[in-house]
């Protein structure tokens, strides 16, 4: 196990606005930023750090996505009235307009997901999913939820992803218009993280619970006891361990034996503020990062999970963390502050790692 | 860590297709009232809105997964309000408006069974804007007209114009029927203060004691009072044919002035109501005792009685039906007419058409609070699908020694939320005072109910 240590920030951006989506391009060179007010901004790294911001929709932003890897983003909001979809091209640090589109009869889209072969993208609005191709034109649409699509996320089969309602999850394979598989509930759920295998998957509540469904038979277990809504939630990348927040503490699930009925989770503290989200380290399948509203981030391993965090990272200001997103080598993070700063750390040196790809970015 | 201490005020606006929301909220948006105001509207709203923060929702009802079978919110305004939080430093407070066809009770209990939503935001109050023309064909067919009458906390008769200024007490008292605890304001083109509308203040009780006293009483067997200051000696009292042959009266000498002196001699007088009466023919003599007189008035003429005055003081009279009906006069024995010096006229029983109506309850005593915690979980239990709205102040009796505190509790459905429990304020009277809007109360059911919580008179 390696020292706690706490590190200062490489750099602090003021953007200046609250920071709810961070993504970085797969290459690592641009950070795609998008704030709830309707903005988007990229960090070029080029040598130093230049941000490009623009007013992406005129009232609301609800998500933005990497579109591939030939610098395309993906926005959903709300302009003056309508739902609209737009499509931008980074060059160079520069936000440039492709295209803008809205869905025929549907209101704005609050999910994108892009396909992992950049291929196209799906949306979901209200109880509509709709696959759309690169030029923003929708290609099927896919009816059968009952209630509001909450989350939407590829399994790992390429042509199949699983949403959840309120009163349904659902399984759907993309060509066919209604859905493969619906499993019936009844729950308040925030978002689903699919394990790697596609054996579970997972939604954190807004009830305190967490609820796990098996893929095969629909069968499903519901995690009592958390302190707040289970807000962060990711499943360990060899699928051994699920990790979820619904306050300071991380609960530690095993996924290990055959099922985790009846198992006590791993509880473990270590923030003084709520935990908003977790990720995985890339190139590092046993390291993780949380954020939290006590405005630290902090490096664990799940080797010496019961110990203490390896690495803690403090915002300058008093803010609380909103969302923070790997650098695709693992060894930098960026994490997003609900007073609009924005900071980037680097792991020590004995902790980083030669940038090379794996696996599509996890984050989420 | 920045922390956001104080909850977002928040304003839900509700009424029927062309009742005027959306007219009222382009005059909320173009008014300089120094707010800066987000709008949630419908996504299919009525017409455009015409500048401003303007967020559109799709109406998205689910059940809360809490045990409460009636419990259902508004999914599409957790996600909405939820984004919103992220940039609550561009608005100062919101405003939700509903469809003329959506159930108002998911919007506001979303703002009580959600913990989230609840310590973020303050509901201010419901807005109800009624369409004074087609009040008429809506408020006896449609459970929806009445349910968002039900709700509200401020009721906007609008319109008016286009409706005889005589028929509105009627309209009024149609409202009132269903929801007396709301205020009402007449407004042509919801052209009323917008100050009026944002800032309703929606369970503040002492607000619509003020603006309708009566309201809180509870079906007393008694439509009116008089408070006499009365000299010692035999007085005349004389009366007209009526519309009954017979009048129930009591006399009550009264110690004090306080409201909660006054409280306990109505009580007094209706207990005494309930005892069989002592009939009196034209020409006896009444006394102030512990009893209740019937008057025979059934000959023609003005009938006379005698009053029996012991000793200087002040003396309240309980008439079954209102003075005017029966002309009543109080003379001296010199002919000097005497007037009261106060008076007070109750809810008659049994004047509502509607099922849905409101049981208001003022009843002086301490609340045992695990009694009441009883009563009302047993209440919403049973009858929680028709109770829509419930609201109240009540004086609970000390934790540890000391004097009583002021618990504010409010509920919709099964859900109930009380406040945290404060002091009472030097000048508050401390009473119980409790409001149910809902389907088929039994109005002394909830009286009896209630009054079982109390330790002491």
């Amino acid at each position: 196990m390696s020292d706690l240590r706490l590190i200062d920030p490489l750099r602090s951006i003021e953007y200046g606005d609250y920071i709810r989506h961070l993504h970085w391009s797969e290459d690592g060179t641009h950070l795609l930023i998008g704030e709830t007010a309707g903005g988007i901004g990229i960090v070029h790294l080029n040598g130093g750090a230049t941000l490009t911001r623009t007013i992406a929709h005129a009232t609301e932003l609800t998500d933005v996505r990497w579109l591939g890897c030939d610098g395309l983003v993906i926005s959903s909001g709300r302009g003056s009235k309508k739902g609209e979809l737009r499509c931008w091209r980074i060059e160079d640090g520069e936000i440039r307009l492709q295209w803008c589109s809205s869905l025929s009869g549907l209101a704005a889209a609050e999910l994108l997901r892009p396909a992992h072969d950049g291929s196209g993208f799906l949306s979901a609005a209200g109880r509509i999913i709709t696959w759309c191709s690169l030029e923003g034109t929708e290609v099927s649409r896919f009816e059968g939820a009952r209630a509001a699509i909450c989350d939407l996320q590829w399994r790992d089969i390429q042509d199949s992803f699983i949403s959840v309602s309120h009163l349904e999850l659902q399984i759907w394979k993309q060509g066919s218009s209604r859905p493969a598989r619906t499993f019936n509930w009844n729950g308040s759920p925030l978002q689903l993280s699919v394990s790697p295998d596609g054996r579970w998957i997972a939604s954190g509540c807004r009830d305190q619970t967490l609820h796990v469904w098996r893929t095969s038979s629909g069968n499903d277990f519901r995690m009592s006891g958390f302190p707040g809504q289970v807000r962060a939630l990711r499943w360990s990348p060899d699928g051994s361990q699920l990790l979820a927040a619904g306050g300071e503490a991380i609960t530690s699930w095993d996924f290990t034996r055959a099922t985790p009925a009846g198992q006590q989770p791993r509880v473990i503290g270590g923030h003084i503020g709520t935990i908003v989200d977790i990720g995985f380290r890339p190139a590092s399948p046993r390291q993780f990062a949380t954020i939290g509203t006590d405005g630290c981030w902090m490096l664990w391993s799940l080797d010496s999970i019961a110990l203490r965090p390896m690495v803690i990272g403090t915002s300058a200001a008093e803010s609380q963390a909103t969302c923070m997103a790997w650098h695709p080598s693992g060894n930098s993070i960026a994490v997003g502050f609900d007073t609009g700063e924005l900071a980037l750390w680097e792991l020590p040196a004995d902790l980083r790692s030669d940038f090379r790809r794996t696996h599509p970015s996890d984050d989420h | 860590m920045s922390e956001n201490t104080s909850r977002i005020p928040l304003t839900i606006l509700t009424g029927f297709l062309g009742s005027g929301k959306t007219t009222l909220l382009n005059r909320i948006l173009a008014e300089h009232h120094g707010q800066r105001i987000a709008i949630i509207e419908n996504e299919f709203g009525e017409i455009g809105i015409d500048s401003g923060l303007i967020l559109s929702s799709e109406e998205e009802i689910h059940e809360m997964n809490n045990g409460c079978i009636c419990c259902t919110v508004r999914g599409d305004l957790i996600r909405i309000l939820g984004r919103l939080l992220q940039r609550r430093d561009k608005f100062d407070r919101i405003i939700i408006e509903t469809t003329g066809l959506a159930d108002p009770a998911p919007v506001v209990q979303t703002f009580l069974a959600d913990d989230e939503m609840k310590a973020t935001y303050q509901v201010d109050g419901v807005v109800t804007v009624v369409d004074s023309r087609h009040l008429s064909l809506h408020i006896e067919d449609s459970d929806e007209c009445q349910e968002q009458i039900a709700f509200a906390d401020l009721i906007l008769l609008n319109k008016v114009d286009l409706v005889a200024e005589s028929d509105l007490p009627a309209l009024e008292g149609r409202i009132r029927a269903i929801n007396g605890a709301a205020r009402i304001l007449r407004t042509t083109q919801c052209n009323i203060p917008i100050q009026n509308v944002i800032d309703v203040g929606g369970f503040d009780l002492q607000r619509a004691l003020r603006t309708r006293p009566a309201f809180l009483d509870p079906e007393y067997p008694f439509e009116w009072s008089g408070s006499y200051a009365l000299p010692a000696g035999v007085h005349a009292l004389r009366l007209e044919e009526g519309p009954d042959p017979a009048l129930s009266i009591a006399i009550l000498a009264q110690t004090e002035l306080t409201n909660s002196e006054v409280l306990k001699l109505r009580e007094r007088a209706m207990i005494l109501f309930s005892d069989e009466p002592i009939a009196m023919a034209p020409g006896s003599t009444l006394i102030p005792s512990p009893c209740h007189f019937s008057l025979e008035l059934s000959k023609n003429g003005p009938k006379e009685f005698l009053l029996e005055i012991p000793a200087d003081g002040r003396y309240t009279l309980f008439l079954q039906h209102h003075p005017s009906e029966f002309q009543m006069q109080l003379h001296t024995s010199s002919g000097t007419t005497l007037e009261p010096e106060d008076s007070h006229e109750f809810n008659p029983g049994h004047e509502h058409d509607s099922t849905v109506s409101s049981v208001g309850i003022a009843v002086s005593g301490i609340v045992s609070r695990p009694i009441f915690n009883f009563w009302i979980s047993n209440l919403v239990r049973s009858r929680g699908a028709d109770l829509f709205r419930m609201k109240g102040v009540l004086n609970v009796e000390p934790t540890e020694g000391g004097s009583s505190s002021k618990v504010v509790f409010h509920g919709v459905h099964m859900i109930v939320e009380s406040l945290p429990e404060v002091d009472w304020l030097d000048h508050e009277e401390r009473t119980n005072q409790l409001v149910f809007i809902g389907r088929n109360l039994d109005r002394a059911e909830l009286n009896e109910g209630f009054r079982a919580c109390l330790t002491s008179a």
